[in-house]
This record gives structure tokens, C-alpha cells and sequence, in this order.
């Protein structure tokens, strides 16, 4: 299961709101989500993680595919509020110093 | 039902506001063509079949200058021509009048779907002065025109004598013609928008139901060391009455029950409801099942509800003595596994709830064994078909669980799982219920076979994580329900290809060494020397998946021996008990 909204918080700012378990099976669905607010070029997206109890290396795919298409105009994606187990994946794939990874 | 609306209007007795024809002419015939084309458009942009019919007689009147007139429809049967509501004085005296097809002026034009006009009526031997004596109205000239779409009669319109006293014309005639062309258009866009909305109605009702249905159902299940107890409801788009239930009685014992209201929609879904509520305050406060249910049978039977009948079965467990108390009234029989083997259990058979009543209803009593489950479910489940219209069925129902050893909640998740994988893209037409509930304990050995569809992967970490939950740290745990999540989803997407419809079995052994886990599939060799995780130095999606298996586990080896498919087998070291995540030598971080 996983639950995505987005919203436009100012004219180049852009937050979603991600729960639930993303995996193989649900991370099309955050992929939609973060793929829309690239095409509009956002200069900054931040992805609220506080609600995610599971991501697996499918999920992080997405997150590094939104990261790279950000940079490649100089948009900043910030990841917000991660809990400790899904922090742990993004350890093991030695991404925390890649992200923005917000408290 | 079928179209029964009829309108008859009145003249006024003032002329006001209305254009009286000093004399036929060619001002005239214009003045009439622009109101027909004024009220054609108002009567085609309205969309509610009443206010068509109003408008239209508006129009009839005007167009041709009728004293009266009237609209009737074809009623279902197709055979007669119905008057339902007229205005004035006439309407109580046809409303229930129908006239045959062929009979009388209306009859003879909806027989041979041709305008006819009829000067004097007195002439015609098709006039029927029937209504007439009836309503005391004397009629003298008949304008009388079929509604019809291009393949098919909607019903009649007829115009009743000019108000100038004069007999109706073969103008009038043609006016009136096409008046009818675009009645039988307005008509219809009615009844398809009519349509419309009862869809919408309905969708509501659905919604309704849904809401009543799930407000009823278990939030939380009862809690009992060395047991565990599921219930899973699947509603179909057309909510059905299936319902579930597992509460504690005062005394300590478990009910457990499942059933079927008969029926679709929200009186099914309010009919359970009604039924719960007996069923609960009856088993909570004591009573016997046996007693409880005739009582229940009693009440449903005595409010009959059209029909309307109930199967369920009640399952009452006393855990400390394992004695279970079942009784089924007309419902499928229930599962049971003792000693590893799932067999249906045919107990006494009671007829469905709310048929007839009964002094007794006949339960059934078991001791279980140490190690036992039961698994109960609605017809939904067995009757369940996919796109080619095959059914699931009870063979396979058994199949599916002869070859897993899961507790009772993941084998539910599983087989609820199963379902969907197995329906496809085939529309649910039943709500697919199971309970499943027995004996738990620590387990050590857990094995099922899926479907390649991702949608399995949250169960396979949920069976990890039952397996490992008292064997050591909550962060170790998450690490391998991760690992093995990815180690799954890399078959799905590499061996498979993603196609989603491919057996993997899953086997999971926990040792006093710590876990291995044995993954199984039968798609085309694995090479083992290019399954090289990305450097990670390099930022971009892909190629993660085998470094976190690497990572969390400690071999990482395919099965050379099995000749078809692959057989990977990986073992992470640890020793057992539960730790704190702080006290563990082995992190996710670095490792």
C-alpha cells in the first residue's frame, strides 16, 4: 500500500507527501508523482518520508531518477523526515551524502 | 416500469398572451414555424422527461391550436399505449386506461407508425367515443401522430379539436409531424440522461453499503497468547452482504464467524447489520451458539425481508482446553489442518438463517491438537472467475493451501493475494471473505509458492518479519525483510522479465545459526559472475537491488544442482534471541 499527494507550495516550490510501503509493486506510483513536478521544472521538491514504514532499491531508483532530472536544471529535491529503517537503506546504498536528507 | 407519463391540458379561458389566427395565411404558417423551431430547441435542451412532456403540450397547443391533446407512451410490454396523469379534470378518469395497439385513432397510428388526421370524427369508425362518455368532452377533429426513433415506436401524440372550431388541417398535419420528429429525439435524450442519473444513484447506494459493511467489521482482532486470529474482507464493486466477525466472551472463549446475506446492495449490507447485532449481544453475553442461532432465526424469519436468508458459519474456541464449537447453517464447510494436512470438515448441516424457523439448530464439537488451523470462506472465493470465465474453485482453494505452511493471518493476506493475481483484470462480482485462525507459535520454518507479481513482495517481508520477530533485533530485521524483498523483486524483473503470472517459491529456515532462505524459480539460468552490483560511487538508479543482498546476507550462492531454473540460497549468520539495536556488532551503515 502507499499513499502520494503532491501540492504546490509557492510558484517554484512543490512538496509530496508519501506513506505507506514502497516497493517494486508501489514505486510507479511515486515515479508519477515525482516525474509532474519535474516537468515543471520546480526549482525545489521535498518529499515528506515521514510516513513511509518501507522503501526498498526500486524506490531509491526513483528518487535518484528525480534527483539527476532536478539537477540537470538546477532544482534542489529535499528529503524530509525519514524514519531510521528506511534511512538504513539509503545508508547501505551510501546515498546520505548524495540527498538532501532533512530532519 | 414502463413510460406511463400522460399530460392533458386544458384550454384556457383566456386568450392573453397568446397570437389567435385572424385567418389562415402564409403570416400565419411563419409565425407557427418559429414557435415550433422556439420550442423545439426549449424542448431539446431539456433533459427531464416530465418537463418534456409539459413543454410539448405547450407547443401542440400552440402550433395547431388545439382545445386538448394529449402524449401517450408504449408501456413495456410493447402491446399498449398508456395514459398515466392528465391535467384538469380528465386526469383521474384515464390515468389507468390503456389503449391495444390497432385499437381507436391512437391504436390505428401506433399499429402502422403514420400521421393521421381525422376532420370529423363522427365520420371515422376508428374514433372510439369510449373516452368521450368517460370525460364528458365531446371531440370533433383528431390530429394524431406517431413518436418513433428511427427503429422503434416511443408512443403517440394527439391534438383534440381547433380552438376555432374549424376541423384541423393537412397543415396542421405536417406541423404536428414534425413536432413529433422532435419529441421522439427530447424523449429519448430523457431517458438515457434518466438513465444516467439512476447509474449515479446506484453508485451511491454502492458506497452506502460499503460504508455500512465495513463499519461492522473488526477493527482489531482478539489478542491470545498462542494464537492468532485473521479476518479479510475483499468488497466487490457490487457490494454483497458477506461479513466477518472475532470477539472475546466474557467466559475467555473466541467467536470467530463468517457468512453470506443473500442478495447485492444495501439491503443485504443493512439486513447484516441487523444480524451482527443479534449474533454479538446473543454470543457476548453466554448464550449457546445452537441457541443463538435459532434465535436468530427466529427474529429473521419472523421480519422476513423478501427473500432474504443468510449461511454463516460460528466457530466458538476455549483456548486453554482447544475445544472448538462449530456450527454451520447452510454455508460452505470449513478447513481444517492438523498434523500438516488441510481436510474440509462436514459437520451436521443446518439449512440458511431466515428461512424457516426451527427448534433447533445442530453445532458440532472438536478437540484440536496442539497444532491446528482453521480457514473459512465466502462463495466469493470459490466462485471467483477470471477473464476467460474460469472459476477458481474449491480444488484450487485447497491446492493453494496444502502448500504453505503459513499462520493463519498471512495465510489469509496469501490467499486473498492469490485471488486478485488469479481474477486478473476480471471484474469481482462477490465480495471473497476468509478467517482463517489456530495455533501459532515461534516458527521456524515458513514456505509458500507465489504468483512473479510484486504485489506478493509486502508479504513476503511480513512472513520474514513474523519468523524473525522474537529471533533477534528489529533493525536486523528490516535489513533482511529488505534483502529478500530485492532478492524476489530481481527475479520478477530479470528472471521473468516481468511477466507477472510465473511460479517463485519462497522457503525460509531459522536456525539456532540464524536464517537462510531459499528462493526458487523456474525461469532460465541465472549467471552467477554478472550479477555485479553498480559501484557506488556512480549515482543512478538501477543495480542496487544484489548490493543490498550482498550486503545483509552473508552467502549468497545459486543451487548448481537443480537442472530447471534457479534455486539461490542465502544465509545470514546470528545468534538468537532478541537485541537491542544499539547492542548489535552488525549495522546496516558500512557493512
Amino acid at each position: 500500500m502507499i499513499d502520494v499527494r503532491s501540492q504546490a507550495d509557492a510558484l517554484e516550490e512543490a512538496s509530496i507527501h508519501v506513506g505507506g510501503e514502497v516497493d517494486l509493486n508501489t514505486s510507479p506510483k511515486l515515479r508519477e508523482a515525482l516525474k509532474s513536478a519535474a516537468a515543471q521544472k520546480m526549482k525545489t521538491v521535498t518529499v515528506h518520508l515521514r510516513e513511509v514504514t518501507y522503501m526498498d532499491s526500486s524506490g531509491i531508483a526513483t528518487l535518484v531518477e528525480m534527483l539527476q532530472a532536478m539537477l540537470a536544471y538546477q532544482g534542489r529535491l529535499v528529503l524530509k523526515g525519514m524514519r531510521p529503517q528506511v534511512r538504513a537503506v539509503f545508508e547501505i546504498a551510501h546515498l546520505t551524502e548524495v540527498f538532501d536528507i532533512v530532519e | 416500469m414502463g413510460w406511463t407519463y400522460v399530460a392533458f391540458f386544458q384550454m384556457p379561458t383566456s386568450t392573453e398572451g397568446r397570437a389567435v389566427p385572424i385567418a389562415s395565411g402564409g403570416h400565419e404558417l411563419s409565425s407557427k414555424l418559429n414557435k415550433l423551431l422556439r420550442i423545439n430547441q426549449t424542448v431539446a435542451a431539456t433533459l427531464d422527461i416530465g418537463q418534456v412532456l409539459k413543454l410539448s403540450l405547450e407547443l401542440e397547443r400552440e402550433v395547431v391550436d388545439a382545445e386538448t391533446g394529449s402524449i401517450l407512451l408504449l408501456d413495456s410490454s410493447g402491446e399498449y399505449l398508456e395514459f398515466a396523469v392528465a391535467l384538469g379534470g380528465a386526469e383521474h378518469i384515464l390515468k389507468n386506461h390503456r389503449i391495444r395497439i390497432g385499437e381507436g385513432v391512437a391504436g390505428a397510428v401506433a399499429l402502422s407508425r403514420r400521421p393521421l388526421y381525422i376532420p370529423d370524427v363522427r365520420k371515422d369508425e376508428r374514433f372510439n367515443a369510449y373516452f368521450d362518455s368517460k370525460t364528458g368532452f365531446q371531440t370533433r377533429s383528431i390530429l394524431c401522430v406517431p413518436i418513433q426513433t428511427a427503429d422503434r415506436l416511443i408512443g403517440v401524440a394527439q391534438a383534440i379539436n381547433r380552438t376555432d372550431g374549424t376541423p384541423f388541417t393537412e397543415e396542421d398535419l405536417a406541423l404536428f409531424s414534425a413536432f413529433a420528429g422532435t419529441l421522439a429525439v427530447a424523449i429519448e435524450n430523457a431517458r438515457l440522461h434518466k438513465e444516467l442519473l439512476d447509474e449515479e444513484k446506484m453508485q451511491q447506494e454502492i458506497s452506502a453499503a460499503r460504508q455500512v459493511q465495513e463499519s461492522y467489521l473488526p477493527r482489531s482482532f482478539p489478542a491470545v497468547p498462542g494464537f492468532e486470529f485473521s479476518g479479510q474482507l475483499v468488497p466487490a464493486r457490487y457490494v454483497s452482504g458477506d461479513f466477518y466477525d472475532a470477539f472475546k466472551t466474557p467466559d475467555g472463549r473466541v467467536t470467530i464467524l463468517i457468512g453470506d446475506v443473500s442478495g447485492k446492495g444495501l439491503p443485504s449490507a443493512l439486513y447484516m447489520c441487523r444480524l451482527l447485532t443479534e449474533l454479538r449481544v446473543g454470543l457476548k453475553y453466554g448464550v449457546s451458539i445452537d441457541d443463538v442461532l435459532v434465535s436468530v432465526n427466529t427474529v429473521l424469519c419472523d421480519q422476513s425481508t423478501r427473500g432474504m436468508f443468510v449461511t454463516l458459519i460460528v466457530f466458538q474456541l476455549d483456548p486453554a482446553s482447544r475445544r472448538l464449537t462449530v456450527a454451520n447453517a447452510g454455508h460452505l464447510p470449513f478447513f481444517m489442518k492438523t498434523n500438516g494436512d488441510w481436510r474440509e470438515m462436514i459437520g451436521p448441516k443446518n439449512p440458511p438463517l431466515g428461512i424457516v424457523p426451527r427448534r433447533q439448530i445442530t453445532s458440532q464439537e472438536l478437540v484440536c491438537p496442539e497444532e491446528f488451523q482453521i480457514l473459512a470462506v465466502t462463495d466469493g472465493v470459490t466462485e471467483a472467475r477470471n477473464e476467460r470465465g474460469e472459476l477458481y474453485g474449491q480444488e484450487q482453494l485447497k491446492q493453494s493451501i496444502d502448500r504453505t505452511n503459513l499462520t493463519p493471518a498471512l495465510l489469509n493476506s496469501y490467499l486473498q493475494l492469490n485471488l486478485q493475481r488469479f481474477a486478473g483484470s476480471a471484474e469481482p462480482s462477490d465480495d471473497t471473505t476468509i478467517v482463517a485462525f489456530g495455533s501459532v507459535r515461534p516458527v521456524d520454518r515458513i514456505s509458500f509458492t507465489i504468483r512473479s507479481h510484486p504485489a506478493y513482495l509486502s508479504l513476503i517481508r511480513d512472513a520474514a518479519g513474523r519468523m524473525l520477530d522474537q529471533a533477534t533485533d528489529s533493525k536486523l530485521i528490516s535489513e533482511i525483510q529488505v534483502a529478500l524483498s530485492e532478492a524476489v523483486s530481481n527475479v520478477i524483473r530479470h528472471t521473468y522479465q516481468n511477466d507477472q503470472t510465473r511460479p517463485i517459491s519462497i522457503d525460509l529456515t531459522l536456525s539456532g545459526a540464524g536464517l537462510e532462505a531459499v528462493i526458487r524459480d523456474f525461469g532460465p539460468k541465472v549467471n552467477p559472475d554478472q550479477l555485479v552490483g553498480r559501484a557506488l560511487d556512480q549515482v543512478r538508479p538501477g543495480g542496487l537491488g544484489i548490493h543490498f543482498i550482498r550486503t545483509v546476507f552473508d552467502e549468497f550462492a545459486f543451487d548448481s544442482s537443480v537442472s530447471d531454473g534457479n534455486r539461490l540460497v542465502l544465509r545470514r549468520a546470528f545468534t538468537r534471541g532478541p537485541r537491542r539495536a544499539e547492542e548489535t556488532d552488525r549495522g546496516g551503515a558500512g557493512v
